[in-house]
């Protein structure tokens, strides 16, 4: 390996740059896949098809909406405060992107001597970051509410903001307890402090506060149940009800991107981030490189099967493009086996084995990942909405004094030393 | 004592209903969907496989048609409109328009009832999706006719079958042609 790849390749830019590029995979890519996998999930919840006519599966329907928003006539309306309603879906935008920022995607790893990692910007308060950032995107939506100059708008920008902030409050006391867990403010040195047994899991560690944090995630989302700012049987569309185009679209992403920080955070305190719980024990000392072709051989197994269902003459019946969509995929199969070889023939050495074991540590935490971000999706086609005083109730009289006893419970647990 | 209780215990059952919840929706994600996916997976063309009193797109069997304009006064939103030309010569009436707009037809079926003859009907025929929508604007009668008397007492009346004359109008203005059914 000469000199100069060595050093692109320890240097911290490159993984700041590739962990950006991890983000925005997860999230813009991303994006349309979750619009087609919430309203085809919520159609099977309701037991009809959903969309599956353009492209397999109905895939081709997600980048048929993103067309549609794009090419839209974007409306101001009316009296609307035009800076206030063009910047409000750019806050909410940005700051939800903002957050992956401090997101580890992987332990560290050794390349020629150096240590890295997939992360943007290792921040020594990297939990304070989140939470003081995502707290801001808050203003997004009453601004996008008070600048609409409409009365549904005004509300849902109302409840947001009564509703955000009386959720923040439980979030913020629910991650204190997982601060005093961990003893850290690091998000990687949080996930270190998971690994090992099953029961080094945040949620084993701290189940109350895992209750608490999952429960004000949804509230700070906007998710159902505590969909209130943007209730559509009551206030037409709530903040963005007069947004069109591709504003409205920012606010639409928003919220998705939001979901996924929020999926990966609830990951990373409580699921173990990426790693797999008795790792060392059962894939002896570099469990992360072992797993590698385990990983690479379960991808390759999912995209074949996939490429077969989407081959099938039923299946072709149905949508066209399916042979090109499964030749990509086995294409991607070919790919994933290739590497698995790669990897048996060159496991020793060190370099490769290091890209390898990151590579598993993400694919780790993006399986999980995916889990809570069907979470929400399944929660929303599960619960009902709460009424509004029942939510500022259920906000303020239970989630605030279970935050405060759960910071007791984990503060004596912690100086007892059982934690 | 009592409350404290009460609170905790409010918040395990919170936890083992939404499981309940959860289970159940996720019970449902497994089952068959129950919806038919319309319009090309049907055993039968969608037509075929409505209820013999389901109102759809209305049409007039104008060989019938008397011109009493009964059915134009029932009409809530005016969507009918005919005009009837006296001659004074021949002592004739000839109907020189009828037509219903199915674009703002809400299909409430009023005309129906008040037609003395029968000739306004409910055909099944629904899909009538248009560019444009004044093409919706039906026009029964392209050139004049003398109308019809009203069918003596015990008379019965030939009509033509149902559906037929509002097919061929959707297919003049550029409906698609209707669904296949039984397909793949
Ligand atoms: S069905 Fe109702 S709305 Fe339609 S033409 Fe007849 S009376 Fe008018
Ligand atoms: S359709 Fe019936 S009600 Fe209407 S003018 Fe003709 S005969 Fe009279």
């Amino acid at each position: 390996m000469p000199e100069w790849a060595q050093s692109i390749m320890t240097s911290s830019i490159t993984w700041a740059v590739l962990a950006g590029v991890m983000a925005y995979m997860l999230t813009l890519v991303g994006i349309p896949v979750y619009t087609w996998w919430e309203r085809r999930g919520a159609a099977l919840i309701q037991r009809r098809p959903g969309p599956n006519r353009r492209g397999p599966y109905g895939l081709v329907q997600a980048i048929a909406d993103a067309v549609k928003l794009a090419v839209k006539e974007d409306v101001v309306p009316a009296g609307a405060n035009k800076w206030m309603h063009a910047i409000a879906p750019m806050i909410v935008m940005t700051v939800a992107l903002t957050t992956f920022a401090v997101i580890p995607w992987s332990g560290d790893i050794e390349l020629f001597g150096k240590t890295v990692r997939l992360q943007v910007a290792d921040l020594n308060f990297g939990i304070i970051f989140i939470l003081a950032i995502s707290s801001m995107a808050v203003y997004g939506v009453t601004l996008a509410g008070w600048s609409s100059n409409n009365k549904y708008s005004m509300l849902g920008g109302l409840r947001a903001g009564a509703q955000m902030v009386s959720y923040e409050i439980a979030l913020g006391l629910a991650v204190v307890g997982m601060v005093l867990v961990y003893g850290t403010l690091k998000l990687n040195l949080m996930v270190a402090g998971q690994e090992g047994s099953l029961f080094q899991w945040g949620l084993f560690q701290a189940p109350l506060a895992f209750l608490i944090y999952m429960v004000a995630t949804y509230a700070e989302t906007n998710r159902v149940p505590f969909d209130l700012v943007e209730a559509d049987s009551e206030i037409v569309a709530g903040f963005h009800t007069e947004y069109s185009s591709l504003r409205f679209g920012l606010f639409y992403m928003g919220e998705y991107v939001h979901m996924a920080v929020s999926a990966v955070l609830t990951v990373i305190l409580f699921f173990g981030g990426y790693h797999v719980p008795w790792a060392h024990t059962l894939f002896g000392t570099t469990p992360y490189a072992t797993l590698f072709p385990w990983v690479m051989a379960a991808l390759a197994a999912l995209c074949l099967a996939l490429a077969w269902d989407t081959s099938r003459p039923k299946r072709r019946a149905l949508t066209q493009g399916n042979m090109i969509f499964a030749a990509i995929l086995v294409a991607v199969a070919g790919g994933a086996l290739l590497l698995a070889t790669l990897y048996g023939l060159f496991y020793d050495v060190a370099w490769f084995a290091a890209l390898c074991s990151m590579v598993t540590q993400v694919a780790v935490l993006v399986v999980k990942f995916l889990f809570f971000f069907w979470l929400f999706i399944w929660v929303r086609w599960t619960v009902p909405r709460f009424r509004y005083d029942q939510l500022m109730k259920l906000g303020w009289k239970v989630m605030l004094p279970l935050a405060l006893f759960n910071i007791g419970l984990t503060s004596v647990l912690v100086l007892a030393g059982w934690l | 004592m009592g409350a404290l209780r009460e609170y905790f215990a409010a918040i395990g059952r919170t936890i083992v209903t939404l499981g309940d919840g959860l289970a159940v929706t996720f019970s449902y994600l497994l089952r068959k969907p129950t919806t038919i996916q319309y319009p090309d997976r049907t055993a039968q063309p969608v037509v075929a496989m409505l209820p013999e009193r389901s109102r759809g797109m209305l049409e007039n069997d104008v060989e019938h048609c008397t011109g009493c304009s009964m059915c134009a006064k029932q009409c809530p939103i005016d969507c009918i409109h005919i005009t009837v030309v006296k001659d004074e010569e021949t002592k004739t009436r000839s109907l020189t328009q009828f037509d219903i707009d199915a674009g703002k037809c809400m299909y409430c079926g009023l005309c129906v009832e008040a037609c003395p003859i029968g000739c306004l009907r409910h055909s099944l025929e629904f899909e009538g999706a248009m560019y444009d929508i004044n093409r919706l604007m039906l026009h029964f009668v392209t050139e004049p006719r003398v109308v019809a008397k009203p069918p003596k007492k015990g008379e019965e009346v030939q009509f033509a079958p149902r559906g037929s004359i509002v097919r061929k109008f959707l297919y003049e203005a550029g409906a698609r042609p209707p669904s296949s059914g039984g397909a793949s």
